[in-house]
């Protein structure tokens, strides 16, 4: 198991929680929720290790393009790149809009 | 040759393989012991299909296309349910097998194990572990409403071990678990473009 924290600058408030994804195999869950201050507090847990470099590059570039000032937790099982992002932009989904 | 994700392909030599990246170390080891690659729902050029090469650890995972004419055995994960041939072993997993295999017979299923547990299975190489969960495709057919998913999620979930069901339509496949859980309105649905996000319950008729 490996655990890692990313935090970014961030000022969009976003309105409720939203918690995404699936505990299985290929997959991930992420748990978003709001933050009184003003940054992206990120922690990924995984059980593929290695691949810390992928996480930021797919971190960065989710949080720098939306700007989300929110506390995420992320349970990683397994999921390509392209999942992560996906999963990512379904939680912004169900955060930021109605 | 009609091939889909999660089929097992057996090679006959690791020169078969076709990457534009070096082969990590462990691929040959692995190929070595069980001379099988997995069938990746990702495209591929004309004459190609793309596999995917198991280690032993859960960071040992290779992307590499494959010459369909090199294939030499092709194995479904509907043969492996059929084969039955995790009767015998002491592992959690396959002593539970006979139980998914009795509710998908109820419900008249198509399905099979994928994953460690048909990856075990086709190989005979000792692939599942105590963390391993349980891997399962069901292909859909025209009784997939959300309730007749909520019915077979339910039944699923009195076997005491973790099953994770991946229902496959013609453009993709999506987690049982998820359908049956959600409160929004689209869900993932993993296509050979990718994962992407879409409202399926509206597609099953």
């Amino acid at each position: 198991m490996e655990s890692f924290l990313f935090t970014l600058p961030a000022t969009i408030k976003i309105r409720r929680q939203a918690h995404v994804g699936v505990v299985g195999s290929g997959d991930l869950e992420i748990i978003l929720e709001p933050n009184d201050q003003a940054v992206a507090e990120i922690t990924i847990r995984t059980g593929v290790t290695g691949h810390q470099a992928s996480w930021e590059a797919v971190i960065q570039r989710f949080f720098k393009q939306h700007d989300l000032a929110a506390k995420v937790k992320i349970n990683d099982f397994g999921a390509t790149p392209g999942m992560v992002a996906v999963r990512l932009a379904q939680a912004m989904e169900v955060c930021c809009y109605d | 040759m009609d091939l889909n994700p999660h089929d097992l392909l057996e090679i006959k030599c690791i020169s078969d393989l076709i990457s534009y990246s070096p082969l990590p170390d462990w691929v040959e080891s692995s190929l070595n012991q069980a001379p099988f690659v997995v069938v990746r729902r990702a495209r591929a050029e004309e004459g190609l299909v793309s596999v995917g090469i198991r280690g032993e650890k859960r960071n040992e995972r290779f992307a590499a296309f494959l010459p369909i004419k090199q294939i030499q055995k092709q194995i479904t994960p509907e043969q492996l349910a059929a084969s039955e041939n995790w009767k015998g072993s002491a592992k959690e997993l396959f002593r539970h097998m006979d139980e998914v295999s009795l509710l998908m017979k109820k419900h008249s299923l198509t399905w099979g194990p994928t994953g460690s547990v048909g990856f075990e299975l086709a190989s005979r190489k000792e692939t599942v572990t105590e963390m391993s969960d349980l891997d399962l495709l069901i292909r859909a057919d025209g009784r997939f409403t959300q309730d007749f998913c909520r019915t077979i999620n339910y039944d699923l979930k009195k076997v005491p071990i973790a099953i994770d069901v991946q229902v496959e339509l013609p453009e993709g496949a999506f987690s049982l678990h998820e359908i049956v859980t959600t409160q929004e309105e689209k869900i993932v649905l993993r296509t050979m473009n990718g994962p992407m996000l879409r409202r399926i319950y509206l597609e099953l008729k």
